[in-house]
């Protein structure tokens, strides 16, 4: 549950930064400002405040300020945005001197429920928010910015909109039948129902699912057991993951990281080693695991150790994997010399009718070429996804909308036989309900649990 | 001190008044209703019909509580039809054409023979408040009741205006004089008040109308009654006839709009949307070439005729040209003149759920006061005040009927939370649980509360106990027995049931009953059977919102320290001061935010 008399801040820039943003809202906002500022708050043509700002007894750093007065802000209430230039250590000196003075740190999404809450936007554009802050992509940013401009509401509030126009009709028949005036009759109404319909279907089925494009582009590394692709993961992604042993199918679930590429983020992760033969319950439930995460995968990274002579698991596991982004990849190639390395890679291409890219975890040889192969093939394959549904105009929907639409499709349907019957009260509950259905998308109707389910989602900061 | 002379005093004897002494003297309380004549009490002073569309199930509810509104119906109905029979059974209402003259004795009876209950022939000007608790009435001839609780059900009187044309006077219907002293009182007690018109139809000779070649409407078969406690409908039956305006009527309207001060801006209030005068039919549906128009009969003689349908303020030689070009009445002797009235009301903001005000404890408002219009409304809130006053003597918690109770619970709360600015009618659109809230139930929604409260007598209860019985059987039975190897029960619930209903009234009436004629029981489980899928379906529309309704709002709640509520919502909440958080979330401009800031805010403070 969400607190909103207090003063709230967080950092809400990445961590990897030099441009540092701190952000505050609530009621001390302009008033914290004035204690940690060198100077009285003035601000420039652009509405910026320059100035030093303390960071703790000793430092004073150049800080550029914006601040936003309630009710003209992003919250609705004061809004302080601090940018500097720093590290995190100053930055981690800033924020305690900053919850020194009765600050609370932000807690994930609540710049957001206060703006939603102070009615600053709608929930749609709040859950576009929280699209944005988790978006990998260029595709999933623009999805998420069709929300934002409130491209969603738009169509459905037009389709509520010819729902209520019916649905008034269809009632003033019920409460008005003295009356020697035919509101609609039932043809009509079934006719008008059908094209809401219509309407509906047509979003739905233009839409493309928003998990589909938000949804992080998996990416797995298979190969035979010990060929290195835990210490290839863990390389990749630059912090110990898995436990790395010489003994051989040490990694036993299926790991994961964040992997952040130039053009996009996406979820790398290591199976456990796939195997022709399983040998026992444990290789057999390792098997299983790996080969539905693979199925999941965009893109499968398949390691062959580039220094061992039997390759005939590696062929068994090849024939296991049936991708079309493979990115074939030898590793260990430190353990050979130039020139036999340059043999073994031919061989290997022979045998698989592919090109290897030659890594190793030990030099970091090939692995920036490998992270920029892994980046182009991502781009390529959501590309086509998200620009075949931009083709159609399409919408991305996530999936609280698309079971919005498609209970009000359902619920619509299900009233025009019940017109047609005659039972005309029924068929009015039921395109209530249909109506609901559609509101709840522009937060017509909210219960806290929605509210919950959507704030929970955003990172702090926002 | 000198001890009270009455534990609850009704100011007005209309028919929120009627209800109000009844209930309140019935329950124990001892009950003076204070009238401005007792030949007055219940007068139709329009339509002369009980019932109609939402309305007939308002009856049913406040006869199932042990009301007098069905019984006198019944009594002294003279056509009965069940609208919208054509359509399904939560969207049928009955509505009666009543002999005005015989209502009014029947009620006048009924109020005389009720125990506890004083009629005093007066005019109450003060309700004398002490300490915020009512403590006593003053009437015109200085006489002082004192009392424990006031009911106000004054109908058009409060600083009521009567119009015809630019002819205005001050009066509380026709040949009757306003109350402008309670108006006054009330003001001083803090309460704010509004102004309100509505208005009435000609009335006319019926020995002078040329009714033989109009179109006849006549009245059912088999009349229903409005009673649970009616047998039969013994009264003689009359039809009513319709006849309809044309072009040559919509151009003398027009030519004299100026004329009319509902049209022209004499009189300020708005003109009732529900109950819209010819005039202002005319000029809304410019496209419509003609308007239907009911003549109706006020009494089984058949002497005078309501013309249902011209409702106006125009002036009297416009209404007399009107009715000259009007089919049926080319010849017709107007007996009175259509009128508008322009009254005093309490914006119902200021009532709780109990009907009682927030300002002054003891002071109950109901009827056209409280901004409704229609007897039905009138009787509807009469009852629950009366009831409630007459629990808070008895120091008993109060009975508020919730939305998915009744209607009543349904016209009650939207008084409380909607921006009323014109005289509310109820509608079943404006009851998002229509599908329970019937006519065919209301015995079943409401008898057992009746009972609870003393208001219904052991003849009454055992009749019920006995329908309730009989459905049980019914129903049993319809669940066991199959036809073609489906369960009645289960045809029953299909959308297009009609066969299975015929089937099932003439087996269940042969093998349960014998014959007997037990079709109530029969038609009520046919109408469960059938509604009984979409009720699972109507929950879920209201899902969420009965926790709501449970959640209370401290009645000092001082919205302007809650920082995060917009400045909109900050200002319609403190004028409203809704009792739960689910009537808050219905006031307009109150959005779907501000009531989680609200709970935000009790879940912390309160």
């Amino acid at each position: 549950m969400y607190k909103l008399d207090d003063t709230i801040v967080a950092v809400s820039s990445p961590t990897s930064d030099n441009h540092v943003i701190v952000r505050m809202t609530g009621p001390n906002t302009a008033d914290v400002l004035r204690r940690i500022l060198s100077q009285p708050i003035q601000k420039d043509k652009s509405g910026l405040v320059h100035g030093s700002i303390a960071i703790d007894g000793e430092l004073r750093i150049d800080a550029k300020v914006y601040l936003f007065l309630a009710p003209h802000s992003y919250t609705g209430e004061d809004v302080a945005e601090i940018h500097i230039c720093t590290n995190a250590g100053v930055t981690e000196a800033l924020m305690s001197n900053l919850l020194g003075r009765a600050l609370r740190l932000a807690g994930p999404g609540e710049f957001t429920a206060r703006a939603y809450l102070n009615g600053r936007m709608d929930l749609s554009q709040a859950e576009a928010v929280n699209e944005i802050v988790v978006s990998s992509n260029k595709f999933q940013l623009a999805a998420a910015e069709k929300l934002l401009t409130g491209r969603l509401a738009e169509t459905t509030a037009a389709a509520r909109e010819q729902l209520m126009d019916c649905l008034s009709l269809i009632e003033a028949g019920l409460d008005f039948s003295a009356e020697d005036i035919e509101f609609i009759t039932r043809e009509q109404a079934a006719e008008r129902l059908e094209a809401v319909r219509g309407r509906l279907e047509h979003l739905l089925s233009g839409s493309i699912s928003y998990e589909s494009v938000i949804d992080l582009p998996a990416v797995g590394i298979a190969g035979a057991p010990n060929a290195g692709k835990s210490s290839l993961l863990n390389r990749l992604l630059g912090k110990p993951r898995s436990i790395v042993s010489e003994q051989r199918k040490t990694t036993r679930d299926v790991l994961t990281g964040l992997l952040s590429l130039p053009h996009c983020r996406c979820v790398l992760f290591d199976c456990a080693g796939l195997m022709v033969r399983p040998n026992n319950i444990l290789d057999e439930l390792a098997q299983q695991a790996a080969v539905e995460s693979l199925q999941k995968a965009m893109i499968v990274v398949f390691g062959v150790d580039i220094s061992k002579g039997d390759l005939s698991e590696d062929i068994g596991i090849h024939g296991l994997i049936e991708s079309e982004a493979l990115v074939p990849v030898a590793t260990k190639c430190d353990l050979l010399g130039e020139g036999k390395l340059a043999e073994r890679l031919a061989g290997l291409g022979d045998l698989f009718g592919a090109d290897f890219l030659a890594t190793s975890v030990i030099s970091g040889g090939g692995l920036e070429l490998l992270r920029q192969t892994i980046d182009e093939k991502v781009m390529a394959a959501t590309s086509g996804r998200a620009e075949s549904a931009a083709s159609r105009n399409g919408i991305a929907l996530t999936a609280r909308h698309r079971q919005a639409v498609a209970e009000a499709i359902e619920n619509i349907s299900e009233s025009i036989p019940l017109l047609k019957l005659g039972n005309d009260e029924v068929a009015a509950m039921v395109l209530r309900m249909a109506h609901q259905a559609l509101s709840d998308i522009e937060q017509q109707h909210i219960d806290e649990r929605i509210l919950d389910r959507i704030f929970s989602r955003f990172c702090i900061g926002k | 001190m000198k001890a009270s002379d009455f534990d609850c005093i009704v100011i007005g004897g209309g028919h929120a008044g009627v209800e109000a002494a009844h209930a309140a003297a019935k329950i124990g309380a001892k009950t003076a209703l204070i009238t401005i004549s007792k030949r007055t009490i219940a007068q139709m002073s329009c339509n002369p019909a009980i019932g109609g569309l939402a309305k007939g199930q308002i009856v049913r509810e406040v006869d199932a509580l042990g009301g007098l509104i069905g019984l006198a119906t019944d009594a002294t109905g003279i056509q009965f039809r069940i609208l919208n029979r054509s359509k399904g059974p939560a969207v049928q209402s009955p509505r009666a054409q009543a002999d005005r003259h015989r209502y009014a004795k029947f009620m006048q009876r009924a109020l005389e023979e009720t125990n506890n209950l004083k009629i005093i022939e007066s005019i109450a000007t003060e309700i004398i408040v002490k300490k915020n608790r009512v403590r006593a009435v003053t009437c015109k001839d200085g006489t002082v009741y004192n009392t424990q609780t006031v009911v106000v059900t004054t109908g058009t009187f409060l600083g009521g205006k009567l119009y015809i044309g630019s002819e205005c006077w001050s009066g509380g219907r026709i040949d009757e004089p306003p109350s402008a002293e309670l108006s006054e009182s009330l003001k001083r007690l803090g309460m704010k008040l509004g102004r309100m018109a509505t208005d009435t139809t000609p009335r006319l000779d019926a020995a002078t109308c040329d009714l033989d070649k109009l179109e006849i409407q006549a009245g059912d078969k088999r009349p229903a009654p409005f009673s649970f406690m009616t047998e039969k409908i013994g009264r003689a039956q009359v039809p009513c006839w319709i006849t309809y305006t044309d072009e040559k009527i919509h151009k003398l309207l027009r030519d004299n709009l100026d004329r009319a001060p509902l049209s022209s801006g004499q009189i300020k209030a708005r003109d009732p949307r529900y109950c819209p005068s010819i005039e202002s039919k005319v000029v809304r549906f410019a496209d419509k070439r003609q308007h239907r128009i009911f003549l109706e009969p006020e009494e089984e003689e058949i002497k005078t005729i309501y013309c249902n349908g011209i409702f106006t303020s125009m002036p009297k030689d416009v209404q007399e040209q009107m009715l000259k070009l009007l089919p049926g009445t080319e010849n017709a002797r107007i007996v009175q003149y259509a009128y508008a009235v322009e009254y005093d009301y309490c914006p119902a903001a200021q009532l709780k759920s109990n009907l009682e005000t927030k300002r002054v404890s003891g002071l109950f408002l109901a009827g056209q006061i409280n901004g409704t219009s229609g007897y039905e409304e009138a009787a509807g809130q009469g009852i629950m005040a009366g009831i409630n006053a007459a629990l808070k003597c008895l120091s008993k918690e109060p009975i508020v009927l919730g939305r998915d109770r009744a209607y009543i619970g349904v016209l009650i709360d939207d008084l409380l939370t909607k921006e009323i600015d014109e005289p509310y009618r109820m509608f079943t659109s404006r009851a998002e649980y229509r599908l329970s809230l019937r006519a065919d139930n209301a015995d079943r929604r409401l008898t057992g509360l009746g009972k609870s409260v003393g208001l219904v007598d052991k003849k009454r209860w055992e009749k019920f106990e006995n329908k309730l019985e009989k459905i049980d059987k019914v129903k049993t039975y319809l669940k066991n027995k199959s036809s073609d190897g489906v369960r009645l029960w289960e045809q029953l619930r299909q959308p297009d049931n009609a066969a299975a209903e015929q089937l099932v009234k003439s087996v269940a009436k042969e093998r349960l009953f014998g014959n007997n004629d037990n079709s109530e029981a029969i038609e009520a489980v046919i109408v469960d059977a059938k509604y009984e899928g979409y009720l699972a379906k109507q929950e879920r529309l209201v899902a969420g919102q009965q926790a709501l309704e449970k959640k209370r709002i401290p009645p000092d709640l001082d919205y302007d320290k809650i920082t995060h509520l917009r400045a909109e919502a900050r200002e319609k909440l403190s004028a409203f001061r809704p009792g739960t958080v689910g009537q808050a979330g219905r006031i307009a401009g109150v959005t779907p935010a501000d009531i989680t800031v609200i709970q935000i805010h009790l879940r912390k403070y309160h």
